[in-house]
């Protein structure tokens, strides 16, 4: 079975935790740090997903968590929350993927989240957008790529270019900001006005990507912006 | 150019997947699309490895076909996906930001779903939500400022009028954008509420708006736009204008702008207005204007009533004299003023006299109630005077004294005070009539609702935000030798031991009669008030009795959803297990407000 795509899930194969232990696809002794959790509901699948936005702290991996509730066991199955402190996880378990694959885990153990977890996070952001770009076009080519892979992203300067938003980096690369398309999660763009003015300068923003094939255009939504002292979750 | 052709090309291999891969061969839209591509394949090889592509569609066979156009689409759509555009040119301007102030707050999304559902949906217990969380401080959290903005338009006014008033404002000016793109001065509903939300955010920056409402709002626009004046000296001669127009909402609307102002213009609307048909409308400007300047009309208008009522035979005048005088009390704009407390006391040592009056719709009885309860609510000295005069009142007058004597004097002397209303000989069997009887549950109803109001003195919602007495211990007791369930209810210390014996009794007695939970509600909560260590299985066994038909959807709606999963997040995490048991049987609806509180339990 293929390890680096999702299509076995996709195919309707559930993955067990002993069938990726024994595909080595574990990590060990993971710390996570959530950075944006949404609760939406699939009315074709019937079902709730509950998906969690997560960095590992040591490698500045994106990773994502999903429960999936389905209507008819929806009473017997707890819905998740948003986590505002780090989970320290003896052994993570890596659905098979590519940009962002799917994690689990058995056993969690929090602890508080403390500014120098907020650092980690912003030192794993990257800094070069056209390097991040040429690596998101290169996995998007992938036909069995995830369409919407999400990254930290530091940028320099957060502004408007003829109404719409722009990120730009140190070296003038800009990515353009919106929210169409990208419907799982509530819109997040019309809060940027109510931010205070220290988020537009040298901030970090955890980011998806989308191509829009008709319109020919690669653009970022916001999901949360990481500072020195907090995650400021613009999604839920 | 060659990019276009490349679309082109997705385009009308999009259209052939969707028609069937069978009617692909020979298609002529895609056949057009092959010279174009290879000449493009001379520069770029990746073109001709596309036109290669798609001739096998166009001249392959029905049984290859599919294979064809599948691998031309994955060639293309893998194409194009590299060559997404990114950034854009122009000049990078500064977001123009209007910040909340303050600092932001993250919640929960369990917690923010919740809060969203009661101010986007309709449907009971939304009020006590939204206030809740408002309590908390939730509504710092950018997440909830758009649903709340939207808020303003809720069918429910009192959600509406809760967040234009205790929400919005403190957003300060970053949401005046948002309000003035949906602002419309045609509108109704939450129109009128947008305009006065702004005035208040910025009336320099509003006040053109509040003009131009004036002259083409509509009318409940207008009326808001009325309730704005009152800032610009200007506005004064206008006020007075309106203050005498045809509808009475403009009419209420100038007063109320009016009320707060101290030019001689000003008082006397409003002093005409008191002795007219508008005294409902002028007493709720006056009150609300918390002006203390219009204490004297009051007073001076009360008291020619009282002069007039002295030559008055006609039972029907009398009546509505008596309840101007009524409607008056409730309009003093300050509880503590020198000229409302001599009056007052004044009244109170005039009431053998205002008891004679006798009217039709209200007589001298209803006078001194008013007059008591005036004095409850006023200065010390005017509620001591009352209730050291408790021996000589009526029953409903008691429970003033009572409320008055809460405020004032320490917990050991209110009790020294009143307690003997409670231990007095009563005729149980003439329970209505029996003075001693009246009197007694007089003071048990103060006690157990600390919120006094009824139909005719008015409600304070303020008062619901008050902190619980702190009552003499003596008084539990006492209420346990009555055998008072709401009563001890009301008094609860955890671990009292006569308190828990009558407690257990009182619900196993209960038990054996109930037909439904609710039946059981009052037992229960004091089980829980009291912390006995019974009350998870009482609440099991409560949930197990299971309610006629007739009842049931009354018992779904009210009970299963708030009342009774108020007492999980006290109840053992033990229970847990059995509680999720329970929500396994539930409709859906009912199982979400179970669930949220177990999650309390579970985390607490």
């Amino acid at each position: 079975m293929p390890t680096d795509t999702a299509i076995a899930a996709w195919l309707g194969h559930a993955w067990q935790l002993s069938e990726l232990r024994s595909a080595g696809l574990v990590e060990p002794n993971a710390e996570l740090i959530q950075l944006a959790f949404n609760s939406h509901y699939d009315s074709a699948r019937e079902e709730y997903i509950d998906t969690g936005i997560w960095m590992i702290l040591g490698s500045g991996k994106i990773r994502v968590t999903q429960t999936l509730r389905p209507l008819k066991a929806v009473k017997h199955i707890k819905s998740e929350d948003s986590f505002f402190a780090v989970a320290q996880v003896k052994e993570l378990c890596v659905y098979p993927g590519s940009v962002n694959p799917r994690v689990r885990w058995d056993g969690m153990l929090p602890r508080p989240l403390e500014k120098k977890d907020l650092q980690t996070v912003r030192q794993h952001g990257r800094a070069d957008f056209a390097a991040v770009v040429k690596e998101i076009k290169g996995a998007l080519k992938a036909p069995l790529a995830d369409r919407m892979p999400i990254v930290a992203l530091n940028f320099k300067t957060l502004g408007t270019v003829d109404g719409d938003y722009v990120i730009e980096d140190a070296k003038g690369e800009r990515l353009v900001l919106s929210d169409i398309g990208m419907a799982e999660e509530p819109a997040s763009l019309a809060m940027l006005a109510l931010l205070p003015k220290s988020i537009f300068a040298g901030q970090t923003l955890i980011g998806r990507f989308r191509h829009d094939l008709d319109s020919r255009q690669l653009r970022v939504k916001p999901l949360s912006f990481v500072t020195d002292a907090d995650v400021i979750r613009l999604t839920l | 150019m060659s990019i276009a052709v490349l679309t082109q090309v997705y385009t009308e291999a999009r259209r052939l997947a969707i028609a069937g891969s069978v009617v692909a061969p020979g298609d002529f839209r895609l056949k057009k699309l092959i010279p174009p591509l290879e000449q493009a394949g001379a520069q770029a090889p990746v073109f001709a490895k596309v036109a290669e592509a798609a001739k096998a569609v166009v001249e392959g066979s029905e049984a290859t076909a599919a294979k064809s156009l599948l691998e031309l689409t994955s060639l293309v759509n893998a194409i194009l996906y590299t060559q997404g555009e990114t950034g854009k040119a122009g000049p990078l301007e500064a977001v123009k930001t209007t910040t909340m102030g303050g600092s932001l707050v993250q919640t929960g999304a369990r917690e923010l779903k919740a809060l969203l559902e009661a101010l986007t949906h309709t449907g009971s217990g939304r009020l006590e939500l939204v206030k809740d969380a408002h309590d908390r401080g939730l509504f710092r959290d950018l997440r909830l400022v758009k649903p709340a903005i939207n808020a303003i338009d809720d069918p429910y006014p009192e959600i509406a009028d809760f967040v234009v008033t205790r929400v919005l404002p403190m957003y300060g000016s970053a949401i005046l954008p948002e309000l003035r793109a949906k602002y419309d001065l045609k509108g109704t509903r939450g129109h009128p509420r947008r305009l006065k939300l702004m005035h208040a955010l910025d009336p320099t920056s509003t006040r053109e708006l509040v003009t131009t409402a004036l002259e083409t709002g509509s009318k409940e626009v207008k009326v808001a736009a009325i309730a704005c004046l009152g800032s610009d000296p200007k506005d004064l001669d206008y006020l007075v204008e309106q203050s005498s127009a045809k509808a009475q909402e403009v009419r209420s609307a100038a007063l109320h702008a009016l009320a707060p102002l101290d030019q001689p213009e000003a008082v006397a609307v409003l002093k005409k207005a008191m002795t007219g048909k508008d005294l409902e409308i002028a007493a709720y400007a006056i009150a609300a204007s918390k002006n203390p300047k219009l204490t004297d009309i009051v007073a001076a208008e009360i008291q020619s009533i009282l002069a007039g009522l002295k030559t008055q035979k006609d039972k029907k005048k009398v009546g509505e004299a008596i309840g101007r005088m009524m409607r008056l009390h409730r309009s003093f704009p300050t509880s503590d003023h020198p000229v409302r407390n001599a009056l007052l006391l004044d009244l109170f040592a005039r009431r053998a006299e205002l008891l004679t009056l006798k009217g039709d719709d209200h007589s001298g009885v209803d006078a001194n109630e008013s007059v008591v309860w005036a004095m409850s609510q006023g200065s010390e000295k005017v509620r001591a005077a009352l209730f050291a005069a408790h021996t000589e009142l009526t029953p409903v007058e008691l429970g003033h004294a009572f409320d008055a004597a809460r405020k004032t004097l320490s917990p050991a002397k209110l009790y020294d005070l009143f307690s003997p209303y409670l231990t007095a000989k009563v005729d149980e069997k003439k329970k209505v009539k029996d003075a001693a009887s009246t009197r007694r549950q007089s003071i048990i109803d103060a006690i157990e609702s600390p919120v006094l109001y009824s139909a005719y003195w008015h409600y304070e919602p303020e008062a619901e935000s008050r902190e619980k007495p702190v009552y003499d211990p003596r008084w539990l007791d006492l209420a346990v030798e009555l055998r008072n369930v709401e009563l001890v209810s009301a008094l609860a210390r955890p671990g009292h031991k006569a308190s828990l014996v009558f407690a257990k009794t009182e619900f196993d007695a209960a038990l054996q009669k109930a037909k439904s939970p609710e039946d059981l509600y009052s037992q229960l909560h004091l089980l829980f008030d009291l912390e006995h260590k019974d009350a998870d299985d009482a609440f099991f066994a409560a949930m197990a009795i299971i309610p006629k038909k007739s009842k049931l959807q009354y018992f779904h709606n009210f009970y299963l959803r708030h009342s009774y999963p108020r007492f999980i997040p006290q109840m053992d995490k033990a229970a847990i297990p059995r509680l999720e048991e329970l929500v396994a049987s539930m409709p859906e609806r009912e199982a979400d407000y179970w669930l949220d509180a177990i999650e309390k339990l579970r985390t607490k």
